[in-house]
C-alpha cells in the first residue's frame, strides 16, 4: 500500500513538473505588424518593435513597411487569408470593416487589462462602434492656426486669442488678414492700386482640404451631413456659410493664395518662415518644420463661427480577424499604443500621446513637450483644446465618409476654390442627388 | 582667266561648306537647347540631395546649397541598409535579364518568322494580357502563388518573366519582321532548322532590338515597385525602389534623404544606358542586312 | 508521280511548321495559362458579385453592369481617359520620332546627348512629381516664367481643368525617352545602301526621310502607336500622386477611377466590371489600329 501511495505521489510531481515546464517555455509566436509609416515614423516604429522583441522573447513582431499603396496590399492579404496580426487601418474605413467581420472584437481584451481602462483615454483615441472597441489610435492629431510673430508686432496688430474657449471671431481673423497682406508696394487689399498678382505677403492661406474645414463646420453648428448621419448639410446655409466665407479669403477679400499657388508646395510652413504668409491653418504636425529650423511659432486656436470647436482623430491600429495569435497581437499592440512607446513621435509632434494624464501631469508633459518644437504657445493652448475642445469628426463618424465627402463633394466644391464659381450656394446644387447613395447615417451607436 | 575659275571655284567649295557648317550649329544649338530642358530634372535631383529638407522648396528656387551636405548621402544610405537592398536589386535585375532576352527573343522568331494555324490567335491572346488592369487581377494572382507558399520570396517576380512577356514579344515581333526572308529561305534550303536560323541568323542580327529589352528590362527591373511591394514582407528581402519610399512620411517626408538616396539609385541605370547606346549604336556592324 | 509527292511534301511541311509553330511559342501559352487566364476568369466572375474582399463575394447578377451603364462618373473618367488619349498617342508617336531622327546623326558626344535624353524617364516619380509640381507653380514655378516671354499671361496648369490634361501630355512627353530609344534601336536596322541609292538619284533629305525612313520605320512606329494607345489608356500613376483626379475630375482617369473602387471604396465587383468594359474599348479599339495598319505598315515578312 505505502509503495502504492509513494509511488503515485512520485508520478504525480513528475507529472506536474512536466506539464509546468510545458507551459512556462511557451512557442514562440511570430507576429506580423503592417504600417504605412515612413521617414521619421519609421524609424520610431523600428525602435519600438525592437524594444518589444527584447522584452517579450516569446513573441516576436516582424515589421512590414508599407509606404505606399496600403488598401491594396491589406485587402490582398486578407483576401488571401494571411492578414497581419496588428494593423494601421485609415480612420474612414475601422467602422466598416468592423461592421464587416473583419475585425477583432477588443473589448474583453480591455476589459481584462489592468494597466489601463477606456476612460484613461482622450475623446476619439478608441474607436467603439455597436457597443465594441476596435481599435486605438498611438497618437493623436488636432488643428491650430499658427502665426508669424513678427509681422503681427511690425504692423502693431494683437496678436489671435490664446484662449481655446474663447478664440477669435471668423471675422476677426479676416480683418487681421487684411491688414496683414501687402502687395510689393506696400498696399493692403481695398486700398486703390493693390496689385493682387504682386503680393509680397499674404494674411493667410485658404483651408480648402476636407480635413481643415470639417472643425469649421462644427464651429457653425453645420458639417457636410446632420448629427444623424442621414441628410447633407453642406447645402444648408449654415454649411454655405462657412465654404463661402473659405473662398471669400481668396477672392472677396485677397487675402489667401489660390489652391493652386498654395497646393504647389509641400510646405506652408515654410512660406510662414520667410514672410510669404502671415498666417496659416494646419495640423499640429507642422510644429516639427518649425523645431527643426529652431523659429519661434505663433500658436493659437483656430477662429470660431457660432461656437469654438475643433476635431481630434487619428489613425487607429486594429487587428484583423484572421490573426492566428490575438492574444499575443494585443500584447504588442498594448505596447505599441501606450504613450511612452511613441514618445519619440510625440517629441517630434507627428502626433500626440492618447492619454489624458500625459496632458495634465507635470513630469509627464515635460517628457513631450520639452523640446524645440513644443514652445510655450503650444503648451498653453494645446493641452486645454484636446482635453476640452476638440470632438471626433465626420471622418471617423459618418458612414461612406470617403466616397461621399471626398471623392463626390470635394470635386465639386474645387469649383469654388479654383474661383470658376463665386457663388457657393450655387456651388452646392446638385450634391443632395448625388449623395443620396451615400447617407447611410453614423456609425456612432 | 584661269586664276578666276580657280578662284570661282573654291567659292563654290566654301558656300557649301558654309552651309554645311551652319547646319552643323543649328543643330548642336537645337541639341544643347533641349538638353538643358531635358536636364533640369536631374540637375533638380542632384542640387536638392546636397540641400537641407527647407532648402529643397524654398521659393523662389535656390539653385544651389547655401552648403553641400554631404552628409545626407551617408544618412540615407545607412538609415536604411540600402547595402542588402542593392544586392537584392542586382540580383533581379540579373535574372530578368536572362529570362527577358532569350524568352521573348525564342517566343517572338516563332510568331514572326513561322506561319502556322493558330498564330495570329495566340499573338492576339499574349496582346490582350497587357489591356487588363492590374487592379482587377492582382489578388487572384496573389492567391494563386500564396497556395504554392512563394510569397515573400522573389519567385513572382522572376519566373513569370520566363514565358515571355507581351510587351518584348511585341516588340521583338516587329524588328524580326524587318528582317528579309531570304536569309531563313536560304538557311533552310541548305537544311537548317528553325533552332538554327534562330540561333545563327535571327538573334545575331537583332543586336539593337535585344539591347534595347536589355535596357527596358534593367530600368523596369530596377525601378519596380509595386511588384515587391505587393510581395515582399521582409525587411531582407526588399529592393531599392522600396527604401526610396520609405523616407516618404505621412505628413512630413525626409525630402533630402529622398533626394540623396534617388540620385545614387539613378547612377547605375545612366552608366548602364551609357554605354548600352554606344554599344548597339556605334559599335555593332549589320553584315547580314548590308550583304 | 511528281504532283503526288508535292502535296505529300507541302502536306508534311505543313504539319511541320505547326509542330516548330508551337515549339516555339509553348512558353508563351503556359505562362498565359498559368499567370493570366486563371485570374482573367476570376476577375470575370467577380465582376458578376458584390465583392468587398472582407466578406465572401455575393453573386449579383448584371448589376454591376447596369450601374456602369449610368454612372456619370464612369463617363467622366472615359471622356478624360479620351481627351489624353487624342492628345498623347500622336505626340508620343511623331515627336519622339523626330528626336530619334536628330539624335541619329554622326555628331560629336552624340551618344552623351542620348544619355541627357533619356535620363527624365529614370527619374524616381516621387522625385520626378515633386519637380513638376514645381514648375507648375503659377506664381514661382518656371512654366510661367517662360511663356511670359512670350507675352502669353501666367497660366494655372494643373490646377486649371481645360490645361490639366494638356499638362500630362508635357510630362508625358518628357519621360518619352523610351520611346525615343525604341526609335534609335530601329534606325539603326535600316541598311546604310538604301539612302546611297537615293543619293545617287538626286534625292534630298525629304525624299529620304518619305520613302526609306518612314517605310523602313513603319513597324516600330505601328507598335509605339499600338503601345501608346494601351498605355495611354491606362495612365494613373502621376494622376493618384499630383492631382487625386482633380480639380473638378477633370484629370480623373479610368484607371484611377478603377483603383479607387477597388481598394479604397472596397467594391471589387464592380471595379471588375468596369476592367472588363475598358478592355472591350481597348481591344477594339486595338483591332482597328492593327486593321488599318495593314495598309501603311511595310513587312520584309508577313
Amino acid at each position: 500500500m505505502k509503495k502504492a501511495i509513494v509511488f503515485m505521489v512520485i508520478l504525480g510531481t513528475v507529472f506536474s513538473l512536466i506539464v509546468t515546464t510545458l507551459g512556462v517555455s511557451a512557442e514562440k509566436v511570430e507576429l506580423t505588424y503592417m504600417t504605412w509609416a515612413g521617414g521619421g515614423q519609421r524609424t520610431a516604429d523600428e525602435a519600438a518593435v525592437k524594444k518589444f522583441n527584447e522584452t517579450h522573447p516569446n513573441i516576436q513582431v516582424k515589421p512590414v513597411f508599407v509606404p505606399d499603396d496600403y488598401l491594396s496590399k491589406l485587402n490582398t492579404l486578407i483576401a488571401a487569408n494571411t492578414p497581419p496580426d496588428v494593423a494601421f487601418l485609415n480612420e474612414y474605413l475601422i467602422h466598416n470593416w468592423a461592421a464587416n467581420g473583419a475585425l477583432t472584437d477588443l473589448t474583453s481584451f480591455f476589459r481584462g487589462e489592468k494597466s489601463f481602462k477606456i476612460s484613461d483615454f482622450v475623446k476619439g483615441a478608441v474607436y467603439q462602434s455597436q457597443g465594441k472597441i476596435w481599435g486605438v489610435t498611438p497618437g493623436v492629431e488636432v488643428i491650430l492656426l499658427y502665426y508669424n510673430k513678427e509681422l503681427f508686432k511690425q504692423s502693431g496688430l494683437a496678436e489671435p486669442s490664446k484662449d481655446p474657449q474663447h478664440p477669435w471671431k471668423w471675422d476677426q481673423f479676416v480683418e487681421a488678414a487684411k491688414k496683414l497682406t501687402v502687395d510689393a508696394t506696400g498696399k493692403h487689399p481695398g486700398d486703390p492700386g493693390f496689385n493682387e498678382m504682386a503680393v509680397k505677403t499674404y494674411g493667410t492661406t485658404a483651408p480648402t482640404f476636407w480635413l481643415f474645414i470639417l472643425p469649421f463646420l462644427k464651429s457653425n453648428n453645420s458639417g457636410f451631413a446632420t448629427s444623424d448621419g442621414k441628410q447633407l448639410a453642406i447645402d444648408k446655409p449654415a454649411g454655405i456659410q462657412v465654404i463661402q466665407a473659405i473662398a471669400d479669403l481668396i477672392y472677396k477679400h485677397k487675402v489667401a493664395p489660390s489652391p493652386a499657388v498654395q497646393q504647389g508646395l509641400p510646405s506652408t510652413a515654410q512660406m510662414l518662415m520667410n514672410k510669404q504668409v502671415a498666417m496659416f491653418i494646419s495640423g499640429q504636425w507642422e510644429v516639427s518644420t518649425f523645431g527643426d529650423a529652431n523659429y519661434d511659432v505663433g500658436i493659437a486656436p483656430i477662429p470660431m463661427f457660432k461656437r469654438p470647436a475643433n476635431i481630434i482623430w487619428g489613425a487607429p491600429v486594429v487587428i484583423p480577424k484572421g490573426s492566428k495569435y490575438p492574444k499575443e497581437a494585443f500584447e504588442f499592440m498594448k505596447f505599441y499604443i501606450y504613450p511612452e512607446t511613441g514618445i519619440q513621435l510625440s517629441i517630434d509632434a507627428s502626433w500626440m500621446p492618447n492619454m489624458k494624464s500625459w496632458y495634465i501631469d507635470k513630469d509627464k508633459v515635460k517628457l513631450w513637450m520639452d523640446n524645440p518644437r513644443h514652445n510655450e504657445d503650444f503648451k498653453q493652448v494645446v493641452p486645454k483644446i484636446v482635453l476640452d475642445i476638440a470632438s471626433v469628426p465626420e471622418n471617423v463618424t459618418l458612414k461612406n465618409f470617403d466616397p461621399m465627402v471626398v471623392q463626390t463633394i470635394m470635386p465639386q466644391l474645387d469649383l469654388l476654390w479654383t474661383g470658376k464659381e463665386r457663388d457657393a450656394s450655387k456651388v452646392v446644387k446638385g450634391l443632395s442627388d448625388k449623395c443620396k447613395q451615400y447617407l447611410q447615417g453614423t456609425w456612432l451607436k | 582667266m584661269a586664276n578666276n575659275i580657280v578662284y570661282a571655284s573654291k567659292l563654290d567649295i566654301s558656300s557649301a561648306s558654309i552651309k554645311r557648317s551652319l547646319y552643323r550649329f543649328l543643330l548642336y544649338t537645337i541639341l544643347i537647347a533641349l538638353s538643358c530642358i531635358f536636364l533640369f530634372p536631374f540637375y533638380w535631383l542632384i542640387r536638392s540631395s546636397f540641400m537641407t529638407s527647407a532648402e529643397i522648396f524654398t521659393l523662389p528656387m535656390k539653385w544651389w546649397p547655401n552648403r553641400l551636405q554631404w552628409g545626407n548621402f551617408r544618412e540615407a544610405l545607412t538609415i536604411r541598409p540600402f547595402d542588402i537592398y542593392f544586392r537584392n536589386t542586382i540580383f533581379l535585375v540579373a535574372v530578368n535579364l536572362i529570362a527577358n532576352i532569350f524568352s521573348n527573343s525564342y517566343i517572338a522568331f516563332g510568331f514572326s518568322r513561322i506561319n502556322f494555324k493558330g498564330r495570329d490567335f495566340w499573338f492576339a491572346m499574349m496582346l490582350s494580357t497587357l489591356m487588363i488592369p492590374y487592379s482587377v487581377i492582382l489578388i487572384p494572382q496573389f492567391i494563386g502563388w500564396k497556395i504554392v507558399g512563394a510569397f515573400d520570396t522573389f519567385w513572382p517576380l522572376t519566373l513569370p518573366y520566363f514565358f515571355g512577356n507581351a510587351f518584348y514579344v511585341f516588340l521583338l515581333k516587329q524588328f524580326y519582321m524587318g528582317i528579309p526572308k531570304e536569309y531563313d529561305e536560304a538557311a533552310s534550303a541548305d537544311g537548317a532548322s528553325y533552332f538554327y536560323i534562330y540561333w545563327k541568323i535571327i538573334l545575331p542580327l537583332s543586336k539593337p532590338a535585344l539591347m534595347t529589352v536589355g535596357v527596358f528590362t534593367f530600368m523596369n527591373t530596377w525601378n519596380d515597385f509595386f511588384g515587391p511591394l505587393i510581395y515582399l514582407n521582409s525587411e531582407s528581402k526588399l529592393t531599392l525602389a522600396l527604401g526610396l519610399r520609405s523616407f516618404m512620411g505621412q505628413y512630413v517626408s525626409q525630402w533630402h534623404l529622398l533626394m540623396a538616396a534617388s540620385t545614387v539609385t539613378i547612377l547605375p541605370v545612366i552608366i548602364v544606358f551609357f554605354f548600352a547606346q554606344r554599344a548597339f549604336i556605334e559599335g555593332i556592324t549589320f553584315s547580314g542586312l548590308k550583304g | 508521280m511528281a504532283f503526288i509527292s508535292k502535296s505529300n511534301t507541302s502536306k508534311k511541311s505543313y504539319i511541320n511548321k505547326t509542330l516548330w509553330g508551337y515549339i516555339f511559342i509553348f512558353p508563351a501559352i503556359l505562362g498565359l495559362l498559368t499567370f493570366y487566364f486563371g485570374p482573367m476568369l476570376y476577375s470575370i466572375i467577380i465582376s458578376f458579385t458584390r465583392y468587398n474582399m472582407l466578406l465572401p463575394p455575393k453573386w449579383i447578377g448584371i448589376e454591376n453592369y447596369i450601374r456602369l451603364f449610368k454612372d456619370e462618373l464612369v463617363y467622366k473618367a472615359l471622356s478624360v481617359t479620351f481627351y489624353f488619349v487624342l492628345l498623347n498617342v500622336p505626340t508620343i508617336t511623331v515627336i519622339p520620332l523626330l528626336i530619334a531622327i536628330l539624335l541619329n546623326t554622326k555628331v560629336r558626344y552624340m551618344s552623351i546627348f542620348r544619355t541627357i535624353f533619356y535620363i527624365p524617364s529614370i527619374v524616381p516619380a516621387v522625385a520626378n512629381a515633386a519637380m513638376w509640381m514645381f514648375a507648375f507653380n503659377p506664381v514661382f514655378g518656371f512654366l510661367n516664367k517662360v511663356i511670359g516671354i512670350f507675352g502669353i499671361p501666367p497660366q494655372q496648369w494643373i490646377y486649371d481643368s481645360r490645361l490639366v490634361i494638356p499638362c500630362f501630355v508635357i510630362m508625358s512627353l518628357w519621360g518619352a525617352g523610351n520611346t525615343v530609344v525604341i526609335y534609335l534601336a530601329g534606325l539603326q536596322g535600316i541598311s546604310k545602301e538604301l539612302y546611297e541609292a537615293i543619293e545617287i538619284d538626286g534625292g534630298g533629305a525629304l525624299n529620304k526621310f518619305l520613302n526609306i525612313t518612314l517605310p523602313m520605320m513603319s513597324p516600330i512606329i505601328f507598335y509605339n502607336l499600338v503601345m501608346c494607345t494601351i498605355g495611354s489608356l491606362q495612365v494613373f500613376t502621376q494622376a493618384f500622386i499630383m492631382t487625386q483626379g482633380g480639380p473638378n475630375n477633370a484629370s480623373l482617369f479610368y484607371m484611377l477611377l478603377l483603383y479607387r473602387t477597388a481598394f479604397t471604396n472596397q467594391e471589387m465587383g464592380y471595379a471588375c466590371a468596369m476592367a472588363w468594359i475598358s478592355f472591350i474599348i481597348i481591344g477594339i479599339l486595338t483591332a482597328i489600329i492593327f486593321r488599318a495598319s495593314k495598309s501603311w505598315v511595310f513587312y520584309e515578312v508577313r
